[in-house]
């Protein structure tokens, strides 16, 4: 710790007081530990010793009153965009994509075989099971003769299909993705760069080639959270960037795309329809997929198959998808 | 369900949440990861969960997260292992603790900036990490303390002197 020149005479005193205080309470729990003892989740035997401790030492007391207290300062709005973004991100990678869910809008996700797998169900279903069999088998012995007693046994496993398959764990409850459309799978678009920036690299001197330098630049830092799967900052960047910038189509579509990610499908129509009225040929194909997509989600599917229908037949990397997505559409009523 | 309802749940409840996930893991970056996983988890039981029970629902699974956060964690052994019993620090020589407490100049912020420091020999990056501040944050927190400790240290000393001429200063505060 650098100390002010006048504090200098302090600082052999603050030594010897400091040391003092370390090895005073040298047998504190580091500070991580006394909160965790304290918020009751460590094993139970530590975390008893450690409360303890914590009741009978002033200096402990007197942090965790403290950190409490700093604790309850509210998030920062940038540090709830920061996890927000990693909780979608974490919704992608979990399988069950955003769209999925967002197909079953204005209704609950509740499924008619949810109550068939509450452990109550199974238990009683169970026991329904076990109360059939039973009566069955007395029953078939007191219209039997004894010698049919063994294919009255026989016949226990001989219930209906249907309660065998209420008493047996869910082994495949129907996975809501399987009724996710294949072709409309969100995919990120991979970063690249305007056709601009070739002239920046060839090192041109003029007005033009500095704003465009100026113009990349930014564009490269606002891409950093999308490369990064960070897409509720990425839409913040891009759409100061897209202000500031409003003839940007590489702008408008990375934000159009991030908005895909984030469920903002609306706002995604809109910035990636102008992406495609500003985008080159390069882009422009891109811009129309994604265009595409957003459309589909939006239930505007009727806008949606004339930009699939000229993606399919052309020659590009997005045509067997298009082609694909035509193809679902055509199932859609 | 539409990801927008689900957006306005976190932002309704993320700050309940993750203040209750960095009071039990102490770490910002861990509670961030099991706040995100606490919404996770409600995401995938969307339709199932009663939405009048949050936050609690969101704070059982944090606290379940947290659980098998420290029975997984190695500084938790080493320190169970290191230290078998733990016993209170006896509390017999006030003075310091005593000028921590009352202190009317020193806010906790101050106060917990020093106590890590100097008590729990954590680094400044370390503090600055633990309670989201930057280096340079804690090391102005931690000048600011040590200039109030200073003075009291001298009035002190300056009244022990004029008690008696062979005083020690440091008896005063130790």
């Amino acid at each position: 710790m650098s100390l002010d020149p006048d504090e200098q005479d302090f600082s052999s005193d603050l030594e010897s007081l400091t040391a003092g205080l370390r090895q005073r309470f040298s047998r504190c729990p580091d500070p991580s530990v006394i909160q965790a003892a304290m918020g009751f989740v460590l094993p139970d035997v530590p975390g008893a010793q450690i409360r303890a401790h914590v009741d009978g030492c002033p200096m402990c007391r007197l942090l965790v009153r403290d950190l409490e207290s700093l604790d309850d300062a509210p998030l920062p709005e940038r540090d709830a965009n920061r996890i927000w973004a990693r909780v979608v991100q974490k919704t992608i990678e979990s399988g069950i994509t955003p769209k999925t869910l967002s197909s079953q809008r204005g209704r609950a996700v509740t499924k008619w075989w949810t109550p068939f797998f509450r452990p109550w169900a199974i238990a009683a279903a169970a026991m329904a099971v076990i109360v059939l069999a039973i009566s069955l088998s007395v029953g078939i012995r007191l219209v039997r003769s004894p010698r049919d007693n063994s294919e009255a046994s026989n016949s226990l496993p001989d219930v209906s299909p249907r309660e065998n398959t209420a008493a047996s764990p869910p082994q495949s409850i129907p996975s809501p993705s399987t009724s996710t459309t294949t072709a409309f799978i969100l995919e990120k678009a991979p970063v690249r760069l305007p056709a601009s920036a070739a002239m920046v690299w060839r090192g041109g001197a003029d007005a033009d080639s500095d704003r465009a330098s100026a113009e990349l630049k930014e564009l490269e830092i606002a891409l950093e959270p999308y490369r990064a799967g960070n897409y509720a900052e990425a839409e913040l960047r891009l759409t100061r960037l897209a202000k500031k910038y409003p003839r940007s189509a590489e702008a408008r579509f990375y934000l159009g795309v991030s908005q895909l990610f984030l469920n903002k499908d609306q706002e995604a129509v809109g910035n990636l329809k102008e992406a495609r009225s500003l985008a080159d040929r390069t882009l422009s194909g891109q811009a129309a997929w994604y265009l595409a997509m957003a459309y589909h989600r939006v239930g505007q599917n009727d806008l949606a198959r004339p930009l699939l229908e000229k993606l399919c037949g052309a020659a590009s990397k997005t045509s067997p998808r298009a082609c694909a997505g035509l193809d679902e559409l055509s199932k859609v009523p | 369900m539409h990801m927008a309802d689900f957006e306005a749940t976190y932002r309704t409840h993320a700050d309940a949440v993750f203040r209750y996930a960095l009071r039990v893991t102490a770490n910002r970056e861990l509670a961030e990861d099991i706040t995100s996983e606490a919404f996770l988890e409600l995401y995938r039981n969307w339709g199932s969960v009663d939405l009048s029970r949050l936050p609690g629902w969101l704070l059982t699974v944090v606290k379940n997260r947290a659980v098998d956060y420290w029975r997984k964690s190695a500084v938790e052994r080493r320190y169970v292992e290191s230290t078998p019993v733990v016993e209170a620090t006896p509390a017999s020589e006030p003075g310091i603790e005593q000028w921590l407490l009352e202190e009317p100049a020193l806010k906790p912020i101050h106060r917990a900036c020093l106590v890590m420091h100097f008590v729990h020999g954590m680094s400044r990056s370390e503090v600055g990490e633990r309670l989201g501040l930057s280096e340079t944050q804690v090391k102005g927190h931690l000048q600011y303390a040590l200039r109030l400790l200073r003075k009291a240290w001298t009035s002190v000393g300056d009244g022990e002197r004029q008690n008696s001429e062979s005083g020690s200063r440091r008896t005063g505060l130790l």
